[in-house]
């Protein structure tokens, strides 16, 4: 799966932006360079987020944090977030990605509903088919302030008609639901519902793909900056400071380590590559070894993964060797000073050294073949040879994978053509004028 | 100041030069930068790909973890040459100055037809003379002279290496380019060479240059010289009973003669309807780098690049 374009209006920082990758660019390699605060790390988070968390209840609250994270202030019913074209096997297919506002399905119901009902939360329950929830839910939203109005039987089976002919409608849009989420809006926090749809198709084949793409899409990036997926208050410990007064409290800083770390349990596809550990590099051998075991049992003779792996990792190595410990447990890295053998462990080798090292682990240890792979800051602790070298080691590591890779660095654009190149171009804020006043927020009477 | 004095200060006084390999090379001098750093954005700005860059995609796998060559080009031919000449001046005059090793500058400019002079005090003459000490038949000699600082290439420019026997499988996983309304086909871009040797006036009037550089290929003694017209048809009278030997040996003295630029302008990426498809000079810029990439997983023996580089890499 590769992305072909990207096309997203406006999210937080990023406005007008269309990218394309076409499939003539051979290798499928693009940098993207822009100013600080341009956007590239914002760009990354949302087509990953889309991707990798729209078809996985585990991972949806990752991506609710990051649409929460915009302010966007006009007020749509229908607006758009990302248009993703994606090439699957040769076929393009286009993923729209929409937020709807509270009005959205009172206004596209042929005759106003006759009660009233808010978007997003009805959509959670149409979905699921879930008559009872729906009830539960129209009855809080008919708790207005502190009354507390009784449903009568008329407004039940008035509830009972707009139910169907809202699933009716539903199920004419071919939208498939994503996730609701509350964000600031010049009205106050709302919420609003993400759905995404696919031209021509229903709403389970929707579902399908994103199921598909969400193995596929992958986000390599630094642990220490602000990931728009994980919320707003671990999100804080990012830049908080440590209290002077109490010394033995932990530095936020590490509690948001601590929820990162969590997040990338919960979306396989995210991986901080400067965590100071080797994992990847020890699971990559451990299934080498495993596989060249299942050598034995299928053919009688021992496979060459391992030997082969062992090769290729020193090659990435400058004047050292890997030599994993027997029970797989951890790995050494190994000099030789004056013919005497020093024996380094893995927190002896440069920054640069280990990166390199576990973006290859990682990339090997996931598959990540025929995948989309989003990496941010990648040339950060890579002296300018190695910047220089990393699009051909991506491109051996991880042949017939697409990436976009958010950079700095004019020594890896130069193994590109200048046409591999995008760019996130300054636009100016707002531009035209914000008219909020027009909103439709709370539930309207019927 | 003019450009050139100005390009021949900013090398010597770039950081990244400190102890490593200068290569010097052919192509557009990029715009000397008003103090800012180099971005992708300007990268991305840039009209054509700097010829440096596929020298730089040549350099071998096997150096990645050792100190890479910097590249610089510095405009034509003869400006290279004297930007080489300069750079050993400005750096004697005042040492402390500078960051480049002298001993570590060296240059790469094509071989061409018009012979160029070489720098005053220069062991070799002529860009000719160099050519005729560094290869025969096309292939490095055993153990070059230590003293070759300024290399030429072995055939005509660097666009011969474009289409070599071999080049395709730099093309193999990506789409295949197009000469002519079908698929390239390496044969047909050769036979295509020869043809255009009739109209290329350059080569009439510098017949005797011809003349004596096919005698260093022995694939050239079996082609008639006396014209570009009767070397293109004699070239392919032979090559059309040739067995794949003969045919590399003719192939090598064609394209040490024989212009391959104006025919590698007319490779296009397929037209293939409704896909996006990006102009066809990056299309090529593109294969070049693809050939270079190729190019650095060569042997020495396999490729006249891959033996220059292993011929720095004890010095680097
Ligand atoms: N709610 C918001 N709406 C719009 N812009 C925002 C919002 N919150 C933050 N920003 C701005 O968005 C920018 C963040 O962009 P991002 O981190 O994606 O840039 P970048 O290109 O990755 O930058 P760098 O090169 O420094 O990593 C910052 O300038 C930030 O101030
Ligand atoms: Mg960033």
């Amino acid at each position: 799966m590769h992305v072909e374009k990207i096309e997203i209006p406006a999210f937080r920082v990023l406005r007008d932006v269309v990218l394309e990758f076409g499939e003539a660019y051979d290798p499928q390699i693009f940098p993207i360079g822009s100013e600080n605060g341009g956007g590239k790390s914002t760009l990354l988070q949302l087509v990953f987020a889309l991707l990798h968390c729209s078809a996985d209840e585990r991972r949806i609250p990752y991506l609710a944090n990051l649409l929460s994270s915009d302010s966007y202030t006009g007020d749509e019913d229908e607006r758009l977030i990302a248009r993703l074209t994606l090439r699957i096997e040769g076929k393009s297919h286009t993923l729209e990605f929409i937020e709807l506002g509270y009005g959205f399905l009172g206004r596209k119901l042929e005759g106003p509903p006759r009660l009233g009902f808010k978007t997003a939360a009805v959509l959670e329950h149409i979905q699921a088919e879930d008559q009872d929830e729906l009830l539960k839910f129209y009855r809080e939203s008919f708790q207005n302030g502190k009354r507390k109005i009784e449903i009568s039987a008329q407004d039940r089976e008035a509830l009972q008609e707009d139910l169907r002919r809202m699933r009716g409608l539903w199920v004419a849009l071919n939208y498939h639901y994503v996730t609701a989420y509350e964000r600031s809006t010049s009205a106050g926090a709302e919420t609003r519902a993400l759905i995404c749809h696919v031209q021509g198709q229903s709403s389970s084949a929707t579902e399908a793909r994103l199921r598909a793409a969400s193995s596929r899409v992958f986000l390599l990036g630094p642990s220490s900056q602000q990931y728009l997926f994980l919320d707003m208050a671990a999100r804080r410990m990012l830049t908080t400071r440590c209290e002077p007064e109490d010394e033995d409290e932990e530095r936020p800083q590490f509690e948001y380590l601590s929820n990162l770390s969590d997040a990338e349990e919960d979306m396989a596809g995210f991986y901080a590559y400067d965590w100071l550990s080797v994992e990847p590099l020890i699971r990559l051998f451990a299934s080498a070894r495993d596989e060249d075991f299942k050598g034995v049992v299928k053919t009688g003779s021992y496979g060459n993964s391992y030997n082969a792996l062992l090769q290729q990792v020193n090659r990435l190595l400058v004047g050292k060797e890997v030599r994993p410990i027997e029970d797989l447990s951890g790995v050494e890295f190994v000099i030789s000073e004056g013919g005497h053998e020093v024996v380094l462990s893995p927190e002896d080798l440069s920054q640069g050294e280990l990166k390199r090292l576990m973006i290859y682990a990682w990339l090997r240890a996931n598959r990540a073949h025929d995948a989309l792979v989003l990496i941010d800051e990648i040339e950060t602790s890579f002296h300018p040879d190695w910047q220089a070298g990393i699009v051909r080691d991506l491109q051996e590591w991880a042949p017939n994978t697409q990436f976009l890779l958010a950079t700095h660095s004019y020594e890896v654009c130069q193994a590109l053509t200048p046409r591999h190149v995008r760019e996130l171009r300054p636009k100016l804020r707002w531009s035209s004028t914000t008219s909020t006043e027009t909103g439709d927020p709370e539930p309207r009477d019927g | 100041m003019d450009d050139q004095q100005a390009l021949v200060a900013a090398i010597l006084r770039s950081p990244r030069i400190r102890n490593r390999i200068v290569v010097l090379c052919e192509g557009d001098v990029l715009a000397v930068r008003d103090g800012r750093p180099p971005s992708p954005q300007m990268y991305a700005r840039l009209e054509r790909m700097p010829d440096a860059n596929f020298y730089r995609a040549c350099v071998p796998r096997r150096w990645q973890n050792h100190r890479l060559p910097c590249f610089f080009t510095c405009g034509g031919r003869s400006q290279v040459l004297s930007v080489f000449a300069m750079l050993r001046t400005k750096h004697l005059e005042d040492p402390a100055a500078s960051y480049l090793t002298p001993d570590k500058l060296y240059a790469i400019i094509d071989l061409d037809l018009h012979v160029e002079r070489m720098p005053d005090g220069y062991p070799w003459s002529t860009t000719e003379d160099v050519h005729a000490a560094l290869y025969s038949d096309g292939a490095i000699a055993a153990a070059p002279d230590e003293r070759h600082r300024i290399w030429v290439t072995a055939l005509i420019h660097k666009e011969a290496f474009f289409v070599l026997p071999g080049v395709e499988a730099a093309w193999a996983h990506g789409l295949p380019p197009f000469f002519r309304g079908a698929p390239l086909s390496l044969r047909v871009v050769h036979s295509a060479v020869s043809e255009r040797l009739k109209e290329d006036v350059e080569l009439t009037e510098r017949l005797e240059v011809v003349v004596e550089r096919l005698r260093r290929f022995s694939g050239g003694q079996r082609l008639v010289c006396s014209s570009g017209q009767a070397l293109g048809s004699s070239w392919r009278a032979v090559a059309e009973h040739a067995d794949e030997q003969e045919y590399a040996e003719i192939l090598n003295a064609l394209l040490a003669v024989a212009k391959v630029k104006p025919l590698w302008s007319e490779v296009v990426p397929e037209p293939k309807l409704g896909m996006p498809s990006p102009d066809a000079a990056f299309f090529r810029d593109q294969l070049a780098l693809n050939v270079a990439a190729h190019i650095a997983r060569l042997e020495p023996h396999e490729h006249p690049l891959a033996s220059f580089f292993d011929f720095l890499a004890p010095r680097r």
